[in-house]
């Protein structure tokens, strides 16, 4: 903790004597505070006795009496016969959907508790390799998913599930041919709509986005029952948002509309009205949703944004904003105490724009890319690469490890708009990130 | 367009009377573990809803726990998570005593505090943790370890593919080698700080001579020479050593280029006193000591680049400091007994001390350009 840390202005001139040493009084005091802020900062939070007994601690998901008392259920018979393999995958596939509708990881928990008698084998029964790949992608670990999918793709080469898992697993990290042989290999035993939505995802992000998105609409147009339309219409909002379309908003309400909690949908809707500087609609939209980290992140940033612009009315609004921050950030501390690292995306934005750290925001990216390579992932490492060489330097900070950070940011946005010219991935944002690094003459055209 | 204008206050409104929601996050328990003597004080936060899922703790099924149903099932709670916690030292088991219950706040929801005390049969070298909770009914959940004792911590990750894990608590560092390596590093970063043996020896340069009838005499004797050498080097290291301390403790933090630029400042003033004597040379030691409080926060920049053992710290700081203290003895008793037997003569009054103090000055200008303004000049 620093208690006093020397001036250096030019404004505490007035508090030196005329030796030159400063005058101790205003000094202390504002120390003092200073002291005191940090102190407190670093206090945390303490145990207490609660007041009155009626008072709530917690309150649980709510959840419908019917599907909890099912679930109840299911979980009592299972440690009754924990080896029921088709017990043991329904209650697995539940909680699975309960953590993605709720995007709550506790359940993903709870789905490889049921499993547990399979978890570690390494040639698990069929069902168990599927689900067990689906879990294994949600704490991202992309290699072990996807050896568990290859297993269960070559027992089971007609497994619906397993190949559009795989597809869209080699979308995530980039493999798009792969992912593309996936999907024409569901299309032809899944339903068209899956088949057309895996294709059309595949190839937007092959220079063929405005093709997939006709054939995803009309195919959409023709089979409005299926129920699987809230996937389908995701992915043409997501297309809509690469191509940059004017009428892009109609196509994520559309999705928003099936799936009012979706968090997926939710981020991509506020990403779209920032994007537009509709801050103040981001707000109305994620103000009671900020469970979900990402969603917390995208509302502090709207929150930043309109505090910017002068559209909040001060201290009220600034205190809400640090308040956010200080939220954030021990959630990210949270994640690093157990040494999880599914939020490094997040991580990179937050520290990028919310902190004004390229330096780590780079490394986070750098990181995350690494593991997964959707268009966000490109958008925030390019980001962060431009902030770090425009990074202004005082003459403190030339030093040699500044240029050799400075350079490796160059040579890491050089490959990637390389790989993403190399991909022809097309994406509103990502063109314009290009675009500004052109004009620095990293890039040929 | 007012409508909008007071939607938005509304909505603003709203916003802040909402707070933040409880964060969604996979499942931890927070468990601390204070070591004193043969007893381990615990304080353990394991969140409601893994309670929840585990014992159930909402009686009336509203979807809520309240303080009153907590405290209801306070004994089953504690015994559910004691039977899923084992502390041995060396060996043997540590006995639970009985728990406090408590509530606290992490950022996705609350979680219910056990506070007990665990008795070991013998004072612990090494504590075992064996920490099996909720991974039956988890295997996400992971359990987050602080363990303290005597200010120092380690922290550890407990989960499913790592349940039992040892630390070793008497963790006092050898001492000697300790002091060994700091007295080293304090001899070696006086001998290589040129800008502080440059202000040592033009600070003694006139400690052989006395000022009479605006002249430079010799001193009489070896002990006036002596004791104005020793007031001057005691003042400056005094000094130093208080601003080493608050600096290497990080209670003054001063940016490293002003500090190494103000080395060279007072170099040049030094100098500068020499040639054109402003200050009496009986109250030179009150330069001494203010110049030495700056060249205290240079050691301390370098200190805080080697970094200070977390459980030794006073005594590297005090080791660090001797070899410092040392280093300068040598070069004083080097340099004092020479300028001691030149000072009778001639050219040391006329010309080793004003050339020697003006070169000194040239060099401290160098170097306050170099670093003030960060220029490599590529000279000395």
């Amino acid at each position: 903790m620093r208690y006093w840390t020397w001036p250096m202005s030019k404004r505490e001139t007035r508090a030196r004597t005329s030796e030159g040493f400063a005058r101790p009084g205003p000094l202390i005091c504002v120390s003092g505070f200073l002291a005191f802020v940090a102190f407190s900062g670093a206090l945390e939070a303490e145990p207490f006795t609660p007041e009155y007994e009626h008072q709530v601690l917690e309150r649980l998901p709510a959840s419908n009496q019917k599907l909890s008392s099912e679930l109840a259920q299911l979980q009592s018979s299972l440690s009754r016969r924990p080896s029921d393999l088709q017990l043991a995958t329904e209650l697995a596939r539940r909680y699975l959907k309960m953590g993605r509708e709720r995007a709550d990881p506790r359940y993903a928990g709870y789905a490889q508790a049921a499993l547990q008698p399979w978890w570690d084998q390494p040639e698990p029964p069929t069902e168990v390799l599927v689900l067990r790949a689906i879990l294994r992608q949600r704490r991202h670990a992309f290699e072990a998913a996807l050896a568990d999918l290859n297993r269960a793709l070559a027992r089971n080469p007609s497994h619906a599930q397993a190949r559009l898992s795989r597809a869209s697993l080699y979308e995530l990290r980039g493999d798009y041919e792969a992912a593309m042989d996936d999907c024409l290999l569901v299309a032809r035993t899944a339903p068209s709509l899956v088949g057309t939505a895996c294709q059309a995802s595949v190839a937007a992000r092959r220079g063929r986005a405005a093709d997939g998105f006709e054939a995803l609409q009309q195919q959409l147009a023709r089979n409005i029952a299926q129920a699987n339309s809230v996937w389908a219409r995701t992915v043409l909002a997501d297309i809509a948002v690469q191509l940059g379309r004017h009428d892009a908003e109609r196509y994520i309400k559309q999705a928003l509309t099936r799936s009012p909690e979706d968090p997926y949908l939710l981020a991509v809707y506020a990403d779209f009205l920032s994007a537009h500087q509709r801050f103040d609609e981001v707000q109305g939209l994620l103000a009671n949703r900020t469970q979900v980290d990402a969603l917390l992140l995208r509302l502090t940033m709207a929150e930043a944004a309109l505090a910017e612009t002068g559209k909040q009315d001060g201290k009220r609004d600034a205190a809400r904003l640090r308040e956010q921050m200080a939220e954030l950030a021990a959630r990210f501390e949270a994640g690093r105490r157990r040494g999880d690292t599914v939020h490094l995306r997040e991580e990179a934005i937050y520290q990028l724009h919310l902190q004004n750290d390229p330096n780590t925001a780079l490394t986070l990216a750098q990181q995350n890319w690494d593991k997964q390579r959707e268009p966000a992932d490109a958008i925030i490492l390019l980001q962060a690469s431009l902030a770090v060489v425009s990074e202004r330097t005082d003459a403190e900070n030339i030093t040699t490890e500044n240029t050799a950070r400075q350079e490796n940011a160059k040579q890491c946005a050089q490959s990637l708009i390389a790989w993403l010219q190399a991909k022809g991935l097309e994406h509103v944002q990502l063109e314009r990130l290009v675009e500004r690094a052109r004009e620095l003459g990293w890039t040929k055209a | 367009m007012p409508r909008s204008a007071v939607g938005l206050g509304l909505l603003l409104l709203c916003i802040c009377l909402t707070h933040i929601a409880q964060a969604h996050k996979p499942s931890d328990s927070y468990l601390s573990l204070a070591v004193d003597g043969t007893r381990v004080d615990v304080q353990w936060d394991i969140a409601l809803r893994d309670l929840e899922h585990a014992l159930g703790l909402d009686g009336n099924r509203d979807s809520a726990i309240t303080w009153a149903e907590l405290q209801s099932r306070h004994a089953a709670v504690a015994a559910y998570a004691q039977a899923r916690l084992q502390l041995s030292a060396d060996g043997s088991a540590c006995e639970y005593g009985p728990s406090d219950l408590k509530v606290d706040r992490h950022t996705d929801g609350a979680y219910a505090v056990l506070l007990f005390a665990a008795r070991c049969p013998a004072l612990p070298s090494r504590l075992s943790v064996n920490y099996d909770l909720l991974f039956q009914l988890d295997p996400l959940h992971r359990g987050l370890l602080q363990l303290s004792r005597d200010g120092n911590t380690h922290t550890a990750v407990f989960s499913p593919e790592t349940p039992a894990q040892t630390f070793a608590v008497d963790s006092q560092p050898a001492l000697w080698p300790t002091f060994q390596q700091y007295f080293d590093l304090g001899v070696w970063h006086i001998w290589i700080g040129f800008d502080h043996l440059l202000f040592l020896a033009g600070l003694l340069l006139p400690a052989v001579l006395r000022r009479e009838a605006g002249r430079w005499m010799p001193v009489r004797d070896l002990r006036s020479a002596t004791w104005n050498a020793v007031a001057l080097v005691t003042s400056f290291t005094l000094a130093h050593t208080i601003t080493l301390i608050l600096g290497a403790l990080d209670i003054v933090n001063a940016p490293t280029r002003w500090v190494e630029s103000a080395i060279a400042a007072t170099l040049i003033l030094m100098a500068f006193n020499n040639i054109v004597p402003l200050i009496k040379p009986r109250r030179l030691w009150m330069l001494a000591f203010g110049f030495g409080l700056i060249h205290g926060l240079g050691f301390a920049s370098v200190l805080a680049g080697l970094g200070l053992p977390g459980d030794a710290r006073a005594l590297a700081l005090l080791a660090f400091n001797l070899g410092v203290e040392g280093g300068q003895l040598v070069v004083l008793c080097a340099f004092l007994p020479l300028v001691y037997a030149l000072r009778r003569l001639r050219p040391y009054q006329s010309l080793v001390l004003p050339a020697g103090s003006l070169a000194i000055a040239i060099i401290g200008t160098y170097w306050l350009l170099e670093r003030s303004l960060n220029i490599e000049m590529r000279l000395l």
